[in-house]
């Protein structure tokens, strides 16, 4: 059966323009449907949603980038903090002085040897008469050594 | 796809998409609220905009799910009725509507699937097989849409000239 070109607009097969307006009055008014929403147009920014990202994103990077400029500048204080400490000293004798303090050493080992001796006679005596050891005045003398400012004196 | 392409290839489209959108959503606010997230989700993806063979169509295939999600969030169709009643209570009364507006006014009546698959051929132009891409189903499927909404408008309007 022959379709006439409405019936064949309706089924889909033609295309709304190539129907003459004297033809058919929906097709006209279909026509002008169309060419009035053709004309219409919408003013409004598609890309603001995108705009607002975009500008988010700098936020982001900004504070990223600070962030991390905080820690190296914080890192990079400790370590300029910790090279700008002096290292520990260490007492460095002059053989002058190293002699001197041999020397001393000596004489103090001497003299303590001196009073050790003294010590031990007082004290076997004080055995032999039944005498309190804590009485005696030579074994006090033994806190020579701890006394002696010379005892920590480390020799290399 | 640099920025600069980007952004032509969206101001080319945005026109589209808001017709598009609005077919669907039936609200301007709505429509270029959709077209916006849209252009921000192809942005997001642009580097794989070149490897599609057809940007519009996907653009408005990307469109359309997203418009019909936002219609079942919105759960439009249960306020529909109501709004309808609404807006018909406001407008002149049938016998003075020009025949243009009472076809405006039935195109927004038609189904989802026949609205969209008209506002793609008749509005913007594509063809079948374009339109079979982005409402994903087959080329028969939208011209019995095309064909059923185009049928149905004419039976509305032939209705309105005999009460005329």
């Amino acid at each position: 059966m022959h379709k006439n070109k409405i019936d064949r607009f309706l089924d889909g097969e033609l295309e709304a323009k190539t129907i003459r307006e004297e033809e058919n009055e929906f097709t006209d008014a279909y026509k002008k449907v169309i060419a009035e929403a053709n004309n219409q147009k919408h003013d409004f920014n598609p890309l603001k949603k995108v705009e607002a990202a975009q500008k988010q994103k700098l936020v982001s990077t900004k504070r990223i980038l600070a962030y991390a400029a905080s820690v190296v500048l914080v890192i990079s204080l400790f370590w300029l903090l910790q090279k700008s400490q002096p290292e520990k000293t260490e007492v460095v004798l002059s053989e002058k002085e190293l002699i001197e303090a041999q020397n001393n050493t000596e004489m103090a080992l001497l003299e303590f040897s001196k009073e050790l001796n003294n010590c031990m006679s007082t004290f076997s005596n004080a055995m032999k008469i039944s005498e309190s050891a804590g009485n005696t005045q030579a074994l006090k003398n033994i806190e020579i050594n701890r006394s002696n400012p010379l005892k920590n004196i480390k020799l290399k | 796809m640099t920025n600069r392409e980007f952004e032509k290839f969206i101001y080319r489209q945005k026109d589209n998409m808001f017709r598009f959108a609005l077919s669907i959503l039936k609200n301007n606010e709505n429509a270029e609220d959709a077209v916006q997230e849209i252009a921000l989700r192809l942005w997001k993806n642009k580097k794989s905009l070149d490897k599609l063979q057809n940007p519009d169509s996907y653009c408005l295939k990307t469109l359309k799910n997203y418009c019909l999600d936002e219609l079942r969030k919105q759960n439009h169709r249960l306020n529909y009725h109501a709004n309808h009643q609404a807006a018909c209570f406001n407008e002149p009364e049938v016998e003075n509507l020009d025949m243009v507006e009472k076809i405006k006014q039935e195109l927004d009546n038609l189904p989802t699937q026949q609205r969209m698959a008209i506002e793609l051929k008749d509005f913007l132009g594509y063809s079948y097989e374009e339109i079979s891409e982005i409402l994903e189903m087959n080329v028969t499927a939208v011209r019995v849409n095309v064909s059923r909404g185009r049928k149905k408008l004419n039976e509305i309007f032939k209705e309105e000239l005999e009460d005329a």
